[in-house]
């Protein structure tokens, strides 16, 4: 081939794929993913069994959850394993403000307790969520009480990381006051000293085992000087999503519901293995449009 | 002399090469008297889903697209992570069903079947044909629409119904409710001259 045909050659080639790349410029666009992203909610729901996690829910929903603990299940097939005992039983609403902001409010059995919490998410990158929590509660039973007496709080500073597509941990360092702490008479213990303040760190765990089954496991770990015949707390559970609804079944060693009391009323030590049964039902309603 | 003759020959293919982009590049910028092509990334497009008792709408305003009247080519694309069905767990369903990490967008595109006039007032009615994909599935459909031109820009509205089935999503549940295999598309786009 001689230099002249070389160059004509050449100059097709380069022409032709000048030419292709002016067409594809006007062809079809580069798809490229909004900047806008959802958030990796770390968990299915914003609590995980006693303890709250880290997952917001989103501006406007409105979230109506049945909580409901029984008895333990030492008690045996005369009482069918806790479910014919006194059972806990919290029904709460709670309302997305923001998608980082929301509000709630729930009246539990034990104590008629009516308590209102809030939570507000600070921190969202890299895998990393970090919430602060408050719940404030009082108890309405009719005993004489004063207002101020009946008041509990619990505040808490959620930590939660995605370690991978499956696994999910969080911590909860928090503090619990109640403004009326009596001692408590306990049948063949004696009198037992109670303690204004409790503190704790909540650790917590999920697993996604299916795109709709997790498993997931807390515990609330008091420090210091705690209330006599008090104990820790340990929950161990499974989630299920469904359209619309996350179901959590879960054994714990404490039937309170409330972070507050569960952290300085847990009477069941969870080294004797003694669970009850309980359930968290999550069912969301759309306000926003 | 052999050194002399690389040398020259190395210059004529840079030569040609100079040529040939300032050729191509003169046809790129040839430009038509009027505005040909159109783009916008604010569109509205919504997706209906029949639930018994409880029809919901998912919905996006970051619908992408591009008319190119020169070309005749007509695309659009949609993130599919934007669509907002008004709750939050709703939104995180169909995002799953879709598999929107696996395949993020739903697209179309295609041609115009029909001829439009820009300087014409009022709505014109048009058919556009061409290959719609989601969830990683691509068949080639009809679109009608209605394409209105005005001071604002080239204003883009049409609807059509897809069957899940056909795009391998198996229609999600919501408790013992099956969402229906039917789904309605409609879309609203103003889009602004492309320069």
């Amino acid at each position: 081939m001689t230099n002249t045909s070389r160059h004509s050659l050449s100059a097709i080639v380069i022409l032709l794929a000048t030419m292709l790349v002016a067409s594809s410029a006007s062809a079809q666009m580069q798809r490229t993913r909004s900047a806008k992203q959802p958030v990796d909610e770390l968990f299915w729901s914003h609590s995980i069994i006693v303890l709250p996690s880290t997952t917001q829910l989103n501006s406007g929903d409105l979230d109506l959850t049945i909580h409901h603990t029984f008895g333990p299940v030492s008690s045996g097939i005369s009482d069918l394993f806790g479910l014919d005992l006194a059972a806990n039983i919290r029904f709460g609403l709670d309302y997305g403000l923001s998608d980082r902001i929301m509000v709630g409010i729930g009246r539990s059995r034990f104590n008629k307790t009516v308590d209102f919490r809030g939570k507000a998410r600070f921190l969202q990158r890299d895998g990393w969520q970090v919430a602060g929590y408050y719940n404030a509660a009082i108890e309405t039973t009719e005993d004489g009480r004063e207002f101020v007496d009946r008041l509990s709080y619990h505040g808490s500073v959620l930590i939660g990381k995605r370690v991978s597509d499956e696994l999910v941990i969080q911590l909860a360092p928090g503090y619990s006051r109640f403004v009326f702490a009596p001692d408590q008479e306990v049948f063949g213990e004696g009198l037992q000293r109670s303690r204004n303040n409790h503190y704790s760190l909540g650790t917590a765990i999920r697993y996604e085992m299916r795109e709709s089954v997790s498993l997931v496991g807390e515990l609330i770990t008091r420090f210091g000087d705690v209330s006599e015949g008090t104990y820790n707390v340990a929950s161990i559970g499974v989630d299920l999503e469904t359209g619309g609804h996350v179901f959590q079944m879960f054994f714990s060693s404490s039937q309170w519901i409330t972070p507050q009391h569960a952290a300085a009323w847990s009477r069941t030590p969870m080294s004797d293995g003694d669970f009850g049964w309980g359930f968290n039902v999550h069912r969301v309603f759309g306000t926003g449009r | 002399m052999m050194a002399l003759r690389t040398t020259d020959y190395a210059f004529s293919h840079v030569h040609v090469a100079v040529l040939a982009l300032v050729f191509g590049w003169s046809i790129l910028s040839l430009q038509p008297a009027h505005t040909q092509a159109w783009y916008s990334e604010t569109g509205h497009i919504e997706f209906l889903s029949n639930v018994p008792l409880h029809d919901f709408v998912g919905v996006s305003d970051v619908l992408t697209g591009r008319v190119d009247l020169a070309e005749n080519s007509v695309d659009f694309y949609v993130d599919l992570n934007t669509l907002d069905t008004g709750i939050g767990k709703r939104d995180k369903d169909m995002r799953k069903t879709l598999e929107t990490d696996d395949y993020p967008f739903a697209e179309f595109f295609g041609t115009l079947l029909t001829g439009v006039d820009p300087a014409a007032a009022g709505p014109q009615p048009v058919q556009v044909e061409g290959d719609f994909t989601i969830h990683g599935i691509t068949r080639s459909i009809q679109v009608p629409g209605e394409i209105t031109f005005s001071e604002d820009g080239m204003r883009i509205q049409a609807a059509w119904t897809l069957l899940l089935e056909d795009y391998e999503i198996q229609p999600p549940r919501l408790l013992f409710l099956k969402v229906d295999d039917e789904q309605a598309i409609t879309l609203d786009i103003l889009l602004k001259p492309d320069s």
